[in-house]
């Protein structure tokens, strides 16, 4: 009886078995989980990952989307991003693209066209009118659009506005500057406006770097005032580049010239080096190791009275001056010369992404209106001229804003600067739409660098800047030309 | 065991650790000689072609600054062996004493070798920083005044050695206190007998003994002194210009910032020959000593 049980049992628990493993077989076979949506998006670590992870988790909750922010270090994103774009391995949906590098990313086939998508777009999700003009030039090539900008990183000048607006110093300086002897007189030469010597004015785009250097001489001679240097200058190995180019381009230089003829070591070009190392002079002892971080830690301390051409991205740092030493003010504006760097990070879709309508859908969303409005009240630099130009961020209307957004005004008014004073040929600079532009771009780190040391002259290091960028272009060989040879395939217009 | 298993059994033994070295050393090395004769940039649109030796000739006829990394590297070499082996001995000299504290003594004298080259060279930009470095500060309250240690070109390949000195004076100390620490007592007994001095001790007894291992610890540092990147980077981004630009960093630059891999393939094979030429030279000399 028991052994019969027992027999009955076992058939029980073996049709239970096989109904089970039939039933786990039909559900691997049969169920079709629902297929997740996530795209993959390498930035910036810091500050701008943490926003990213932040804002990305709207974009989800909307479109069902999961955005996967990979944070990658500043300093080796390029070279992380370029491995995985040449290796074809499509490990990042979304790429962050530095406007000097788009060129080059274009023309080797690595980002999808965007134009496609933007078509498709409804105006009021995308408003690309809306973008600041100059990142549309400088996000174009060959006449299709490859990114869509989302921070910017465009310069002006920041200053203690404490003491320029010091009655006393005003006093002073007038004192310094109509002593006879003091002043050099090479400096009365107005490029772009006329100099005034003996006012002390607030840096802008209207003063030129005649005056901007007397003002920093001042502050670096004049020991009576609370500071005891004259600028602060970003003449580290990393950015020492784009404040010499902000002078070249506010003294009417290029790199190239509108026939692709190599000119940086033309007289801008050596001049506005001249100058830079002459500010370097008034600048603390440690510029030659600084970036901006450091400029605005010299600002903390009290040190410095202004920047030189800096990123009016770091306002909200910057500010925070006021925190750290009684009594100061602190205000930016528009470039010294009217010309600063101009660029930003945009996105583009890697063309090797399985997942570039989903990756649209993300870029779409962060660099359109709703998600440039989101990035400003995180307090990020905009890309947008309705975000710059919200009266919810401006200041004089919202002065609670003010540490977040008080350099909007300045970053616009430097991007109408560019669009209205610019020649067509030059929006943007020739530099911008060469394929090789961002190893040319990292070769003058190393000239500038190497004249702002003083291990070669201003003149003697633009001319070997100029041979390295006829090397890097491949004109001529052992001996590079100035000049584009034949043959060489001129970058497509747009 | 059959008399064929017997026969391919080593084969099959060792052929984990062939295909290991094949992938990882063999295959890549074969690679590098390939597009050592290509003109290989993987940011150009345009397929490379072979050139021949063309990467070579351009080395060695027109790469000034290749020349000059050369000159830098042989610096930095030297720079840090001339200060790091005597420091390193001395070091060892000191642990080999029964003292106090030792074992902790010990431990904080290997903590820099534990730590990363990239990150802790981070903290020693800031160090060195002329605004607002503790170092500008220690030597400016020593001395009255200081170099501006990373900014200055005269100065910056000095901080480099003092990073360097700093991290790997240890690893050398190590390796000559375990030679001094398997001395024999014998002779030292006997010298003290005939009445030598301390200074005869280490110039007749020890440093003979201990030669081979100052020989091993000088090649050891010699092969990773020509190598160093992470450092460099960390610090001074090979500036200010290119000051401490080495060999080391300038194929970095040139292979994975301009990615001129053909190029790039060239310059690191015939540096890897040299390492190997140098390095085996320099191994059997100090296995003579």
């Amino acid at each position: 009886m028991e052994m019969a049980l027992s027999k009955k049992m076992m058939l029980v628990v073996v049709a239970v078995i096989i109904v089970i493993i039939i039933a786990a077989v039909a559900a691997v076979f049969l169920y079709k989980p629902p297929v997740e949506r996530k795209v993959t998006w390498a930035t910036i670590a810091g500050f701008y990952t943490d926003w990213a992870t932040k804002i990305s988790e709207n974009f989800t909750k909307k479109t069902g989307i999961k955005v996967d922010v990979i944070g990658i270090d500043y300093s080796v994103m390029y070279e992380k991003q370029m491995i995985e774009l040449a290796g074809k391995t499509g490990a990042y949906d979304i790429v962050t693209i530095e406007t000097m590098c788009l060129a080059e990313w274009a023309n080797a086939g690595w980002l999808s066209d965007l134009d496609s998508y933007i078509a498709k777009t409804p105006e009021a999700d995308i408003n690309f009118t809306d973008i600041l003009p100059h990142y549309r030039w400088l996000l174009r090539w060959g006449g299709k659009t490859y990114g869509l900008p989302y921070y910017t990183y465009d310069q002006g000048v920041i200053y203690r506005a404490d003491l320029f607006e010091n009655t006393t110093i005003k006093q002073w300086y007038h004192d310094w500057a109509t002593t006879a002897g003091l002043r050099d007189s090479t400096l009365e030469d107005p490029v772009n406006w006329p100099i005034v010597l003996t006012e002390l004015r607030k840096p802008n785009h209207q003063m030129n770097w005649s005056e901007f250097e007397n003002i920093a001489r001042f502050f670096y001679e004049e020991k009576r005032d609370p500071v005891s240097y004259g600028v602060g200058l970003m003449a580290g190995p990393v950015e020492s580049n784009d404040e010499w180019m902000a002078i070249m381009w506010g003294l009417g230089g290029d790199h190239f010239d509108s026939n692709y003829n190599i000119i940086c070591n033309a007289s801008q070009g050596v001049h506005a080096m001249e100058i830079y190392v002459r500010l370097l002079k008034y600048a603390p002892p440690g510029a030659l190791a600084s970036s901006y971080d450091e400029v605005v830690a010299q600002m903390k301390a009290g040190k410095i009275p202004m920047t030189g051409p800096f990123y009016l991205d770091q306002w909200p740092n910057a500010v925070k001056t006021e925190d750290t030493i009684p009594g100061a003010k602190m205000e930016c504006a528009t470039p010294v010369g009217g010309r600063g760097y101009i660029g930003c990070f945009a996105l583009g879709i890697d063309a090797a992404s399985k997942r570039k309508d989903d990756a649209y859908e993300f870029l779409k969303w962060l660099t359109g209106p709703e998600g440039q409005y989101s990035f400003a009240k995180g307090g990020g630099s905009t890309c947008r001229k309705s975000v710059l130009l919200n009266p919810e961020f401006d200041p004089a209307l919202n002065p609670a804003t003010r540490r977040y957004t008080a350099h909007y005004k300045a970053i616009w008014d430097a991007s109408q600067l560019w669009e209205q004073t610019a020649p067509a040929w030059q929006k943007p600079p020739r530099v911008f739409k060469i394929p090789v532009a961002g190893k040319m771009y990292l070769e003058s780190k190393i000239r500038i660098g190497s004249i702002a040391a003083g291990l070669i002259t201003p003149k003697g290091g633009m001319d070997e800047l100029a041979l390295a960028y006829a090397t890097i272009l491949g004109w001529g060989y052992p001996v590079p030309s100035m000049h584009p040879p034949a043959g060489w395939t001129r970058p497509p217009e747009d | 065991m059959g008399i064929k298993t017997e026969r391919y059994m080593p084969f099959l033994l060792v052929l984990p650790a062939l295909v290991v070295v094949f992938g990882l050393t063999l295959y890549p090395l074969f690679h590098a000689l390939y597009y050592s004769t290509r003109n290989t940039d993987i940011t150009s649109p345009i397929p490379d072609v072979f050139i021949g030796i063309d990467n070579y000739r351009k080395m060695l006829n027109y790469d000034r600054t290749l020349s000059d990394a050369c000159v830098r590297s042989l610096t930095f070499t030297a720079g840090c062996l001339a200060i790091q082996i005597p420091l390193g001995l001395g070091v060892a000299f000191l642990m080999n004493r029964p003292l106090r504290g030792q074992k902790i003594f010990r431990a904080i004298l290997v903590l820099p070798l534990a730590v990363a080259p990239i990150a802790i060279g981070q903290i020693w930009r800031m160090m060195y920083h002329y605004d607002f470095g503790i170092i500008k500060y220690i030597t400016s309250s020593v001395l009255g005044t200081s170099p501006n240690w990373t900014a200055d070109p005269n100065w910056a390949m000095v901080a480099l050695i003092i990073y360097d000195t700093w991290q790997w004076t240890p690893f050398v100390a190590l390796i000559l206190l375990a030679g001094l620490q398997g001395l024999p007592p014998e002779p030292y007994e006997s010298a003290t007998i005939y009445g030598a001095s301390a200074l005869q001790k280490f110039r007749y007894i020890t440093l003979p003994k201990i030669r081979p291992l100052i020989g091993l610890a000088a090649v050891f540092r010699m092969i990773d002194t020509l190598k160093t990147w992470d450092p460099i980077w960390a610090i001074t981004w090979g500036g200010p210009g290119q000051a401490t630009e080495t060999l080391s960093y300038y194929l970095y630059r040139i292979g994975f910032r301009y990615f001129w891999i053909g190029y790039a393939s060239a310059v690191s094979l015939v540096f890897l020959y040299v390492v190997i030429v140098v390095s085996t030279v320099a191994l059997k000399k100090g296995a003579k000593l």
